[in-house]
């Protein structure tokens, strides 16, 4: 397993290790608790990399159950606790923080950032210095330590994600660049972290995380019909006729530029001028490319976009296709308005619901 | 009563459940549920004369049940006022049932075993739901794909391949037309105008 998907793996599952040794075995919770894990452990597994167990995870809207689930633990580990007290046994401070000693110390190194000790530092302090159970709780929810301990876990594995995810593929690229563009992803791992800060209690950070994923869905759904169509369905017969020189290749190489010329109202250079697309295309099919085009003597980007070109005049045969400017088509729907083209890699890295 | 003569756990105690309900008080909208019974709990403790007269006097509530039960109406009431103004009609109708369940829990097995995460009918809506979505997104990316391709037998192979798309939104939405892409939710995902969606259409309709 990719070291970064062990350490995400690893970090979720202190989460929950917060929790589960408050309760017995046999508890339906917990047991459901474990079931998650091992869930996790298992597509971890069988994922081809991070952003592939990401992708599926999203998809599984397996963040938002590990959220709800921790949120049952809570209570079921309050309700054990409160038994206790039924039972005229008023539990220490030294029990209930037991369960916090477990949690820090399967959080890794890497993820033990400055606000992480600092959070565990204080409920440590508070479990030396509490004289009872009841003293260690107050202190604990009047200096809200219960929701900044999920915080800061979650926002140091948001960072991390984040990092790992603007840097995927760097290792075999020539530039040492990431390949990835996707201004949506980068703002729902910030706007995240804002929302998380906002929250008072883990049900608002829970409801704002969904807010947030349904928002990051709607946009990579929204992207991803975007790319393919102003800029995929462009280059990817070229790619193909140069792999392939047959004349049905070269067919669609003219069919789809004629079509899309006239769809979106521009010539070849307009196309690239589209910030989103010229991101895409550099970032994602440039970057991925760069070593093997260096050997075929492209050794940018524009010369990449210039070679494509070349072979386009190829396959046009000098087949002129005439399609004047028409600034009325540069226009998408962007969430029910329409915006220019040139607005929406603001409007995806602004995007709210 | 004053908490001068209470014990310190038991002050103690009121001073946990004041900052909780201080806390809950920010944002009252989406705690509405919690914040009654965590006031009603704060009362028996304020009334109580020590931690042990407060734990008796809580009766059989003493495990905050209703406080847990509150919690997850809470949960699924802002879940569906908020799948309401995105209009995911399936997310609406299983957060609402699970509202329901949840007012008609009696104790925390029902809580655990009645509303599961990952599975049961809400989940088959949501994945309904999701399902959709994504036939959507493919619906669009193909009619383009198809526009592009300049060979005859590739077109009529990918257009059944479009159609198959067209009827998996129709089986969960048997209102969907293209005009619905302007509208929520579909237009959360469509990045094309009217003028390009009707050439969609047309292309649709000329060669189904």
């Amino acid at each position: 397993m990719d070291a970064s998907l062990r350490e995400l793996l690893d970090s979720y599952i202190s989460g929950f290790k917060m929790y589960l040794p408050n309760l017995p075995e046999d508890h339906t919770v917990k047991q459901e608790a474990n079931q998650l894990i091992s869930n996790m452990e298992s597509l971890a597994e069988s994922s081809k990399d991070y952003m592939g167990f990401m992708q599926v995870a999203q998809e599984q809207d397996l963040f938002n159950k590990i959220i709800a689930l921790q949120s049952t633990l809570a209570a079921e580990s309050s309700k054990v606790m409160t038994k206790d007290l039924k039972n005229k046994k008023i539990p220490t401070a030294l029990e209930i923080a037991k369960a916090y000693h477990l949690a820090y110390d399967a959080i890794s190194e890497d993820h033990r950032t400055p606000e992480v000790k600092q959070v565990y530092e204080t409920v440590f302090h508070w479990e030396k210095n509490s004289q009872s159970g009841p003293e260690f709780l107050m202190h604990m929810e009047e200096e809200d330590l219960f929701l900044q301990m999920s915080r800061v876990h979650l926002a140091s594995t948001m960072r991390k994600g984040l990092k790992d995810m603007l840097e995927a593929g760097s290792e075999w690229t020539s530039s040492g660049l990431g390949v990835i563009s996707n201004p949506q992803l980068e703002k729902y791992f910030d706007t995240m972290e804002e929302a998380m800060s906002s929250a008072k209690t883990l049900l608002e950070m829970e409801i704002l995380a969904i807010r947030e994923a349904e928002n990051s869905r709607f946009s990579n759904l929204w992207d991803t019909v975007f790319i393919q169509s102003i800029l995929l369905e462009l280059v990817t017969p070229i790619s193909a006729w140069k792999m392939a020189k047959t004349e049905a290749n070269r067919l669609n190489v003219v069919t789809s530029y004629e079509y899309l010329c006239g769809f979106w109202g521009m010539d070849w250079d307009g196309f690239f001028e589209v910030p989103r697309a010229w991101d895409f295309f550099e970032k994602s099919i440039f970057r991925s490319l760069e070593e093997s085009l260096k050997n075929l003597g492209i050794n940018s980007v524009e010369d990449f976009k210039n070679d494509l070109k070349s072979c386009l005049d190829t396959c046009l045969k000098g087949k002129t296709i005439h399609e004047a400017k028409k600034p009325s088509k540069h226009i998408v729907n962007f969430r029910g308005k329409e915006i220019p083209l040139t607005e929406v890699m603001d409007a995806l890295s602004s995007a709210h619901l | 009563m004053s908490t001068e003569y209470l014990s310190n756990d038991h002050e103690y105690h009121i001073r946990y459940l004041n900052a909780r309900i201080k806390k809950l008080s920010t944002n009252p909208e989406i705690n509405q549920n919690q914040i009654p019974v965590l006031i009603g709990i704060l009362e028996i403790a304020k009334q109580a004369q020590s931690y042990e007269d407060y734990i008796e006097k809580l009766g059989e509530d003493f495990d905050f049940f209703p406080l847990a039960k509150s919690e997850q109406v809470d949960r699924f009431a802002s879940l569906e006022k908020f799948y309401s103004t995105i209009e995911l009609k399936e997310h609406i109708e299983s957060a609402a049932n699970k509202k329901r369940i949840a007012e008609d829990c009696r104790n925390y097995s029902d809580l655990a075993l009645r509303l599961p995460q990952g599975h049961g009918s809400g989940f088959q809506l949501e994945k309904a739901c999701h399902e959709r979505l994504n036939a959507v997104s493919s619906f669009l990316t193909y009619l383009v794909h198809y526009s592009c391709l300049g060979d005859p037998k590739e077109k009529v192979y990918l257009m059944k391949t479009i159609q198959s798309e067209w009827q998996k939104i129709r089986s969960s939405d048997p209102d969907f037309s293209f005009a619905s892409l302007l509208n929520k939710p579909y237009s959360y995902i469509n990045p094309f105008d009217k003028e390009k969606l009707s050439n969609l259409e047309r292309i649709f309709q000329e060669n189904q």
